[in-house]
């Protein structure tokens, strides 16, 4: 019934990836929140958008780059994994 | 050209085809394995098309740029919330769960828990995640097609519960697969066609479109500043949550990670899904805000009171016969009709299984059925499935389709995700804990929805809600981990003992992840 092989843990980049997302995220929220005016300032050199929009646009990057990074790092892993 | 027969046409041919394609994967084999994960060969690419044409549903594509054309950047905590969902998928789900399973979501919260009731938890937890969501795609497709191609909401129901049983029962996951991914090319065609068309206006420049969204918009320069949709920070907090850890509390989503072959595809599936997500987040903020000031003023698209027409969920569809014509308003309307059949498709398929494979072969059976008999169960259940949601649709025609994506987000988030996570990373959890946590997260969800402000106030009348959020998930989350983590650390049966003291002793083996 109980294999104890099923019992993984996060590798350190992956909780660190998390963390890091799941934490960006929050704060972005929070500065929505709470600091309004931060989040409304307009930055003429990127288009006259807002902070929050191009906050929320830097995020969305900052997902894929880490995403793409993971898969490579990951894939890095298994070719040393197969290796030894 | 009318655009309703341009319209009615393109659904015809998509049609057409998705049924050949499920007639020809009826013939390459009816196994087990292929119903319930198409044989476990999809590649990595095709299944992270298919991860997006299951997710991106027309809620989405049309609600999420009526949310901009109405509430402007609040919009983009829905989108960045969806993006970094698949994110803590990719790092911390995918890989444990495609090694842990083979066909169901239980299967791999039950990996070394006793079999028969977390077989039952993890069925009741895919129905009433998947019953909601399935009726809020069915209401909306109702809805959706009554007003583009003018037909009775009920015969548009009907028509989508016979297409979503022929596809799943002919064709089961490779049908569903296919359609999955034509379905998720065909929107992001169209999507990125049309931001085109969008920007065009604009001649490219942002900054003008920009401008012109404030001059032609209620709020403003307002618009581009948080606080427009959520006033209460608790609000957002608690969407934010439902929507990042709701994902992996979605079965017919993580069941798409068993139809590849190893963890290697399941990793590179949910990066595809990850960039499809976070462009289209972008597509739809662009369309979102162009629309304001390009739609703005028409006696075409706006009543007499200066509202869209049909409502702001009907903004891309009017921007897109306002820019493209009757030709490309006709193909918008077809592929938001065929964006729910393959939404529907996939959650039909993770109903099927829970029944089949969990309850029957698994609780009933106890793993004596036959391959044979527990195909006649997965096609009986699915045909039962399409008729129940032929009912529901009817049941509930008129109903708020965002009040019952809630209920099933919420729920995803709080009743599922917390027993997956802890199944995969926490070795000391029990069966009796992964059922209390599960069972307390359900309470606590529908308790909340139920004491909110879309039950209490909007639907039963009352003058406020007692609980305050419409997303109950700032609630329910951490009950249901408090009830998981508390009841398997007291649990003082025989087996909860067993199921601690073995797994604590454990080799910790890693997913396979690097360090």
């Amino acid at each position: 019934m109980i294999s104890d092989h099923a019992i993984t843990r996060p590798s350190r980049l992956s909780a660190a990836l998390s963390i890091l997302l799941a934490g960006a995220y929050a704060v972005y929220i929070a500065l929505c929140m709470f600091s309004p005016h931060i989040m409304s300032a307009r930055n003429e050199a990127v288009f006259g958008a807002s902070t929050a929009i191009i906050a929320g646009v830097a995020l969305l990057t900052i997902c894929i780059i880490a995403s793409v990074l993971y898969l490579v790092l990951s894939r890095r892993n298994d070719d040393q994994g197969a290796r030894r | 050209m009318s655009s309703t027969y341009v319209a009615a046409g393109i659904f015809i041919l998509f049609t057409l085809i998705t049924l050949g394609i499920t007639i020809y994967a009826s013939r390459r084999g009816a196994s087990i394995s292929s119903f319930y994960a198409a044989g476990g060969h999809v590649s990595g690419v095709g299944n992270g098309l298919a991860i997006a044409g299951d997710f991106i549903s027309a809620a989405t594509f049309l609600g999420l740029t009526g949310l901009t054309f109405v509430f402007g950047a609040d919009m983009l905590i829905f989108g960045i919330g969806t993006t970094i969902g698949w994110a803590l998928v990719l790092f911390l789900i995918a890989e444990p769960l495609r090694s842990m399973g083979r066909y169901t979501f239980a299967e791999a919260v039950s990996h070394r828990l006793s079999k028969g009731p977390i077989s039952i938890f993890a069925a009741i937890g895919v129905l009433v995640v998947s019953i909601p969501y399935l009726i809020a795609q069915i209401v909306g497709s109702g809805a959706l097609v009554e007003t583009l191609f003018g037909i009775d909401y009920r015969l548009a129901v009907v028509v989508a519960g016979v297409l979503l049983t022929l596809y799943v029962v002919i064709g089961g996951m490779v049908a569903a697969t296919w359609i999955q991914m034509i379905k998720a090319g065909l929107l992001i065609g169209s999507g990125i066609f049309l931001c085109g068309l969008t920007l065009g206006a604009f001649d490219f420049d942002i900054s003008r479109l920009i401008e012109e969204a404030e001059a032609g918009h209620a709020l403003g320069d307002r618009l581009l500043s948080p606080g427009n949709y959520f006033s209460d920070p608790g609000a957002a907090f608690s969407l934010g949550l439902a929507l990042s850890l709701g994902l992996a509390g979605f079965p017919h989503l993580m069941m798409r990670f068993f139809t590849v072959e190893s963890v290697k595809a399941a990793r590179l599936s949910a990066v595809i899904a990850i960039g499809i997500n976070a462009v289209f987040m972008l597509i739809v903020f662009i369309i979102g805000l162009g629309a304001i000031s390009l739609l703005a003023g028409s006696d075409t698209f706006l009543d007499t009171d200066g509202r869209l027409i049909g409502g702001p969920n009907m903004v891309v569809v009017h921007l897109s016969e306002h820019l493209g014509g009757a030709v490309f308003y006709g193909f918008i309307s077809a592929v938001a009709f065929a964006t729910i059949l393959a939404v529907v498709a996939g959650l039909t398929i993770a109903i099927a299984s829970a029944v089949s494979h969990d309850l029957y072969a698994q609780t009933i059976r106890k793993g004596r059925a036959s391959e044979v008999e527990e195909l006649a169960v997965s096609r009986a259940a699915v045909v039962v499935t399409g008729v129940v949601t032929v009912l529901l649709g009817f049941l509930f025609e008129g109903q708020n389709v965002a009040v019952l994506a809630a209920v099933a987000t919420s729920i995803a988030a709080a009743v599922n995700f917390p027993v997956l996570l802890l199944a995969i990373y926490w070795p000391r959890l029990t069966t009796w804990g992964a059922v209390c946590g599960g069972g307390v997260g359900l309470a606590a969800s529908v308790a909340a929805i139920v004491l909110g402000p879309d039950v209490w106030v909007r639907t039963l009348g009352h003058a406020a809600p007692i609980f305050p959020y419409s997303y109950p998930t700032l609630l329910a989350l951490p009950a249901a981990f408090a009830a998981a983590i508390g009841v398997s650390l007291l649990d003082p049966t025989p087996r909860g003992r067993m199921e601690r003291q073995g797994s604590t002793g454990a080799i910790m083996a890693d997913a396979g992840a690097p360090k």
